[in-house]
């Protein structure tokens, strides 16, 4: 499936690997974990992986904490740091309804948010993360990537997989899978701040529009704000995607009264 | 290591699946804890059902955890090895004590007086068997055997394998040595068996770690 892959992965690097369903970046993710092996050559792991597979597992009959306690005592940290620690995250991501609940009782963006958690127990010399994204609320996907970022400044490499390439950084390096290749994303290809047009949509609610929550976990929405006043919801996406996420909108009982096109610099992060 | 077997151990407690092995050996046990006479031979078919229980038991034990949340639990432990290793110790520690469990009620039920060295042997061949089983199912579970038949069929085999193999270490062994010598020299060849077994059972196991990282 993967043939003459050469990855270097440095302290305090990103790498992201795109690539479609089915291109390889799992396999590839999972050699990068430790979790398979290659059939051929060799891989060289620092001693301690935050990793998150690409699915959520089936069966698990524990809670949250148990969880969270049982993988952090595995990774060999006290009650104490596993406590304080996930307490912190599941704060960030926006665990609900509480990590006492059993984890088969929770949705699929909550027990992700689970995964996430226990990645990001104690320190790491890497982080493997197979579409962490999918399946996060708009808060939460806002804290895993500032999460990401404090893990690479604590001087962990970051290896994360994603159907699109990220949004253009400085020293991000984003390679594609291809035919069992990996190829250096150009510069040029990927989506850059200024290259992709936001696009704000005012929504009002109708009499049958769902919560507001379910409107903001639309894929493609970036950014929500409620204008309390009015009683509007101001959603902000990407031209790629508003389409989606007005049709999307529209299903969920709200009306569409503005859509315009925004420069970057007036969203606030 | 012990965080290891504090999971694996608290996952299986709570899925329910050892139920099936451990009410198996209970009514083997109560078939054979009504047979009358010296208490050896009870024991030592308590052992032989007790290898079939383990294997089934280590089975259940490894292929209970999710294989998505097992890469997980390899990843925080840092070792593949290691995890399936504590499942091994987890399904060994059960198999040994209610194998001890099961020799309660021929020794209550034998017509002679059971002397402590009966009672050591005993136990002996309960935890060489539960090793031995607990072996067998290192081979028999995920990922090297994927399918619940195929698993049944090799674990039947290779336990048989031991029952009628002549002189086939461990079962074979204790069965003829429980039906056939005195107590005063049970001793030393349980001993024997038992080294026997245990290098025997370490060098199929650490075949099977080495086929099971290859086969994920």
């Amino acid at each position: 499936m993967l043939n003459g892959i050469n990855l270097e992965l440095r302290p305090g690097s990103k790498t992201v690997i795109v690539g479609g369903n089915g291109s390889g970046k799992s396999t590839l993710l999972r050699i990068g974990a430790g979790v398979n092996r290659p059939t051929g050559g060799t891989v060289t792991l620092p001693k301690t992986i935050g990793y998150v597979p690409e699915r959520l597992a089936a069966r698990t009959k524990f809670t949250g904490t148990e969880y969270l306690s049982h993988m952090g005592r595995i990774k060999g940290l006290s009650a104490v740091e596993i406590d304080a620690r996930s307490h912190e995250l599941l704060l960030r991501l926006g665990l609900f309804p509480g990590p006492d609940e059993p984890i088969e009782s929770l949705s699929k963006g909550n027990r992700q948010k689970l995964i996430l958690t226990q990645a990001f127990l104690g320190p790491v010399g890497l982080l493997v993360l197979d579409e962490p994204f999918s399946g996060l609320d708009p808060v939460a996907h806002a804290s895993l990537g500032e999460l990401i970022d404090e893990a690479q400044s604590d001087g962990a490499a970051v290896l994360v997989s994603s159907h699109r390439p990220f949004l253009d950084e400085p020293g991000l390096r984003q390679l594609r899978v291809q035919e069992g290749q990996l190829v250096e994303v150009l510069h040029e290809d990927a989506p850059t701040a200024a290259g992709v047009r936001l696009i704000e949509v005012v929504l009002e609610p109708t009499e049958t529009a769902a919560d507001r929550l379910q409107v903001a976990a639309i894929a493609g929405v970036s950014n929500t704000s409620l204008d309390e006043s009015e009683g509007q919801l101001v959603l902000i996406t990407d031209s790629l995607q508003s389409d989606g996420v007005l049709t999307r909108a529209i299903v969920l009982g709200w009306s569409v009264r503005s859509v315009r096109e925004v420069p970057p610099e007036a969203i606030p992060q | 290591m012990i965080a290891l077997v504090r999971y694996v151990g608290r996952d299986t407690l709570r899925s329910q699946r050892w139920v099936a092995p451990l009410l198996g050996f209970a009514a083997i046990d109560a078939i054979i804890g009504a047979q009358t006479g010296s208490v050896l031979p009870s024991y030592a078919i308590g052992a032989a059902a007790l290898l079939f229980v383990a294997t089934w038991l280590t089975v259940v034990i490894i292929n209970n955890e999710d294989p998505i949340q097992l890469t997980i639990t390899e990843v925080c432990a840092g070792s593949q090895a290691k995890v399936r290793l504590s499942k091994l110790l987890v399904s060994l520690l059960i198999a040994v004590v209610i194998g001890i469990l099961g020799m309660i009620a021929p020794t209550i039920l034998a017509d002679s007086r059971t002397t402590i060295q009966e009672v050591a042997a005993g136990i002996g061949a309960q935890v060489i068997t539960a090793a031995m089983g607990v072996t067998f199912g290192a081979i028999c579970s995920r990922p090297i055997v994927r399918r619940r038949s195929w698993s049944v069929l090799l674990g039947v085999l290779l336990g048989m394998a031991t029952v009628l193999m002549p002189h086939g270490p461990p079962t074979r062994q204790i069965l003829v040595l429980f039906n056939e010598t005195g107590h005063l020299t049970l001793g030393g060849p349980v001993l024997l068996i038992g080294v026997e077994t245990l290098l025997l059972a370490g060098i199929v196991t650490a075949l099977s770690l080495r086929i099971a990282q290859q086969r994920v």
